[in-house]
């Protein structure tokens, strides 16, 4: 496989990618933040978790937008001589990456509005 | 770019050429049937014993709606009605559903791809037999008296030794690994076939979307199948030598069995789901005389179903006590799913609505599909809000939902699939008026059945209990539901007899009835084992609607691999993005030998389900020695040359390439067993979470020093094994060898320094579950270590026989990226049971 198809495919599911990562990290700050006690300690306002997960996601949606912005440019601009595929992979990247963003943003939400660790 | 070429006057007659074809890749008749590796073939056995499973699961879902007929009957009691429930989920999911859907995928996806067969066609036979034995091997509980009977999800401590001790759950968990290893398989082998056997020209964005439906399901298997499996396996070493993995007295935990299993269980869903959404996407462009609407749009969110499908499995245990607020993420990843599931939805409506719709049986098909599926997608909706799902959890609201979603979702599409290839298949016409009987007793007994259990689960009436009080109030309800159950089996029966029929009286149809634009209609009817006469050139994602000569020039052998003087069976190897001709790969021919791996494997299952572990260590090694047969059929010891690829110029066959099929295959292969391996770390994490102190009081440390040795010998043997791949290419035959031999001595002091170090350690693997998982994560890499040296000594002896060649380096490539998978493995291994412990113990 050469290094641009392995390029171009990883950055197609890069987006989708990073939200499961992201999912899996609030699962994980949340579980180890009650299994802890740490539930009570407060930082800048947010407690543990809600600063976990605030944080987990603003370094998410950051990944996610540069991924978007080069695709972005790619689309308009489609290098090489393969413009066709360019713009094919381009504009798949950056509809998965809405979506992503829109299901990041989806999951973390609740986070600011439910009282972390009860049952 | 590969334009058609004219035939030339020279070639032999077009008749003798087809004849030769047809001598080279045809099936063997009589007893020759158990031989056949042919995609044609391997996937009609697959559809029509998926069939047969479906009509069993139908007969078990008759006599449970029979039971619940009326309040207090007792047709069946409690222990039948358990077994009936148990088996019809476990049929339907694992038995129909799946493999009916790969089925279809293997029938048809070559003939898309505009290619002559799969990738691996031996697999695709190994694949049908082991779930074949595997389907055999669970109702064979029947002859036994010991049906499984706790559920088609196995929950503990229900299941557990302790509760569940007769063989019935053995039977399951042996049965449905065994025909997972067939889901799998066939997921490894359509991941290589979608990216590296498309014919030339099917560039990445002119794929059909229903080969991006089948890429994303297997994917899906790959990643989802391996925690049920890893489950399953646990599962059974704690019933059968009594290992705590579930047991809460012994620090293990019965949600760990809900985990592993929802996250196989909901990604599941979406495996039977996508591939039939596919079939949708793929049949309804020809009814509407348009190409589907948002290419681009159904790509991403068939990928995206992919990703966030597998952030939903909480979903099912929201009632087990999970903090609330993890709850929330998986309520809306959950209703966030409903998006891309949207989105197709739409796009289905707006090329029905763009185009001229043509009404058919197929198209009544998907019309019943979109109103049952999105009716099912809303109280799916529904449930994934934590408040409400408490509410109706475990009720028969949850039921009539999942079957709005699978009946409509998976069966509509898959009838629909019927009427539409049939005539492909038979040559002849389906009929009009019966068909349509057929749909509507269909569509109008399931909505009768199951739009009233949405208000009977509502009411209250909880899942799996085999009666129910008079005045509770669900008595007519119940009696409608079983009403509708009957109408909707006698719709199905007379869709069988409109089938049949259809074969014996059918009126011939002209090729390409439908005036479809995919490349499975330029398949001539009947359809010959070799698909097509040439592998076609094409620059459209609708190849016949461009070119509808385009059937005439294949057969005349006027594009791809259309020479005369074929010897072999060749299929072209292309490139993932552009799919231009790289190779041509030469299959193997009909084998006997993937029936026997099958059945060998299946003397495994029976050895532990009979607890004759001594068989099932025969069984072991003798499907092992079978394996090592296949593999040894493999590669060439000549010098090989290119040939003629017709259109595409002369092709180097695919035994001097570097990434051969046989690494990409290994390559996807390993992302499942990667996946089985992280999930079982996922165990041990989750274990030691649960733990108050891990390791458990009154455990010592177990010293670094042997473990260290083990690894760095580990390390040793990979180094080997990579060199020996670059000597080979040097064209170094002694130290390749050498090399081998080091990698193989290296592997077994592996083994021997880390059984040492269990040993050393006084670690009881029975007391807790701490000792439970180093056991099983050490038991687990020596078994892989034990493959790779194996796998030395297999690469050592091919390169003393000369398949393995500096002009043939494949092999060496494989050998070298197991060998990496396996150290890279213990890294993570390594780190887990002797380093973390450190670091969190007392």
């Amino acid at each position: 496989m050469g290094s641009l198809t392995f390029r171009r495919l990883l950055t197609l599911v890069g987006a989708p990618l990073i939200w499961m990562v992201h999912f899996l990290v609030c699962y994980a700050i949340v579980s180890l933040v009650c299994l802890s006690q740490l539930g009570e300690a407060r930082i800048i306002g947010l407690n543990a978790a809600q600063f976990g997960v605030v944080v987990a996601t603003l370094v998410a949606g950051a990944l996610i937008f540069s991924i978007a912005v080069t695709s972005l440019r790619r689309w308009r601009n489609p290098p090489g001589p393969d413009a066709e595929i360019s713009r094919f992979f381009a504009v798949n990247t950056l509809l998965l990456c809405a979506i992503s963003v829109l299901a990041m943003l989806w999951v973390a939400f609740p986070t600011l509005m439910l009282p972390t660790c009860a049952l | 770019m590969p334009t058609p070429v004219s035939p030339s006057s020279s070639e032999p007659s077009q008749a003798s050429r087809l004849a030769r074809l047809q001598a080279i890749w045809g099936n063997p008749s009589g007893l020759g049937a158990f031989t056949v590796v042919n995609h044609t073939t391997v996937g009609l056995r697959f559809i029509i014993t998926g069939f047969i499973f479906f009509l069993i699961g139908g007969i078990l879902s008759m006599w449970m709606r029979s039971q619940l007929t009326f309040p207090g009957n007792d047709l069946l009691d409690h222990q039948a009605y358990a077994e009936a429930f148990t088996m019809h989920g476990t049929t339907m999911m694992f038995f129909f559903a799946v493999p009916i859907m790969e089925g279809i995928a293997v029938y048809l996806l070559p003939k898309m791809l505009g290619t002559r067969d799969l990738i691996y066609p031996r697999l695709s036979a190994f694949g049908y037999w082991c779930y074949l034995f595997g389907g055999l091997l669970l109702y064979s509980s029947f002859l036994f008296d010991a049906v499984p009977d706790g559920g088609w999800f196995m929950y503990l401590p229900l299941n557990s030794a302790q509760f569940s001790a007769g063989a019935n759950v053995d039977f399951w968990l042996l049965g449905v690994t065994f025909a997972e290893i067939s889901a799998v398989a066939a997921g490894v082998e359509l991941i290589v076939a979608i990216l590296k056997t498309r014919t030339s020209g099917m560039a990445i964005n002119r794929m059909p979307l229903y080969a991006w439906y089948i890429l994303v399901m297997a994917f899906m298997i790959v990643f989802g199948f391996p925690p049920l499996i890893l489950a399953s396996i646990l599962l059974e070493i704690e019933r059968a030598f009594g290992l705590p993995f579930y047991d809460t007295a012994l620090g293990g935990d019965p949600l760990l069995w809900q985990h592993l299993f929802w996250i196989f269980g909901h990604p599941e869903v979406y495996i039977i789901f996508l591939p039939a959404a596919g079939l949708v996407t793929t049949i309804l462009p020809t009814f509407a005389r348009r190409p589907m609407v948002g290419y681009n749009w159904v790509v991403m969110a068939v990928i995206a179903t992919g990703f966030i499908s597998f952030g939903l499995w909480v979903h099912h245990m929201f009632a087990v006590g999970i903090p609330l607020l993890s709850l929330a993420f998986f309520s809306a990843a959950s209703m966030a799913v409903a998006v891309p599931t949207g989105i197709q939805v739409f796009a289905w409506i707006a090329t029905l609505w763009s185009g001229k719709p043509v009404m058919s049986t197929p198209m009544l098909y998907i019309l019943g599909f979109l109103f049952i599926f999105v009716l099912g997608g809303l109280t799916g909706v529904m449930l994934a809000l934590v408040p409400f799902d408490w509410q109706v959890h475990d009720t028969h609201f949850v039921v009539a939902h999942m079957h709005y979603v699978l009946f409509g979702g998976m069966i509509f599409p898959m009838f629909a699939a019927f009427y539409y290839w049939l005539p492909l298949l038979s040559g002849r016409e389906t009929s009009q008026h019966l068909s349509r009987i057929a749909f509507w007793t269909i569509f109008i007994g399931f909505n009768v059945t199951f739009l009233p259990m949405h208000l009977t689960g509502m009411l209250g009436m909880p899942r799996r209990v085999y009666t129910y009080l008079p005045e509770l109030g669900w008595g007519m309800l119940n009696f409608i539901s079983t009403v509708g159950g009957f109408v909707t089996a006698i719709g199905v029966a007379i869709l069988m007899v409109d089938v049949i029929v259809h074969f014996l009286f059918g009126k011939p149809v002209k090729p390409n009835v439908w005036n479809a634009g995919s490349l499975e209609w330029a398949v001539p009817t009947p359809v010959p084992p070799y698909n097509f006469a040439s592998q076609p050139h094409v620059d459209d994602r609708e190849p016949l609607w461009k070119n509808p000569e385009l059937p005439q020039e294949l057969q005349d052998g006027r594009h791809l691999l259309g020479h005369a003087d074929v010897t072999r069976r060749e299929i072209l190897m292309t490139s993932i993005t552009h799919a231009t001709p790289q190779a041509v790969v030469i299959l193997p021919g009909n084998t006997v030998v993937p029936l026997i791996a099958a059945a060998l494997t299946s003397l495994f299952f029976i050895g532990f389900l009979a607890k004759l572990y001594w068989l099932a260590a025969i069984g072991a090694a003798a499907s092992l020695g079978a394996l090592l047969v296949w593999a040894w059929q493999n590669g060439s010891r000549d010098d090989v040359g290119d040939v003629d690829g017709g259109a595409a110029g002369r092709l180097p066959l695919h035994y001097g390439l570097t990434l051969t099929p046989g690494w990409w295959g290994t390559l996807i292969a390993l992302l499942a067993d990667g996946t089985l391996f992280i999930s079982l770390l996922f165990a041990y994490y989750f274990l030691w979470t649960v733990s108050p102190q891990w390791p458990p009081a009154g455990y010592r440390d177990i010293s670094l020093g042997l473990p260290i040795a083990a690894f760095a010998a580990l390390l040793l043997g990979a180094l080997a094994a990579s060199l020996a791949n670059v000597s080979n290419r040097a064209a170094r035959s002694g130290v390749t060898q050498m090399l081998y031999g080091a990698a193989a001595v290296s592997g077994v002091l592996f083994i021997v320094l880390q059984v040492m170090t269990l040993l050393g350690s006084a670690v009881p693997a029975k007391a807790h579950a701490y000792g439970a998982l180093l056991h099983t994560i050490s038991g687990f890499q020596i078994v892989h270590v034990g493959i790779a040296v194996v796998m030395a000594v297999f690469a050592l002896l091919r390169v003393r026989h000369g398949y393995l060649h500096p002009a043939r380096p494949g092999e060496g490539k494989v050998v070298s990226l197991f060998w990496q998978y396996t150290m890279l493995q213990w890294l993570l291994g390594f780190a887990t049971i002797h380093v973390f412990p450190l670091l969190v113990g007392g």
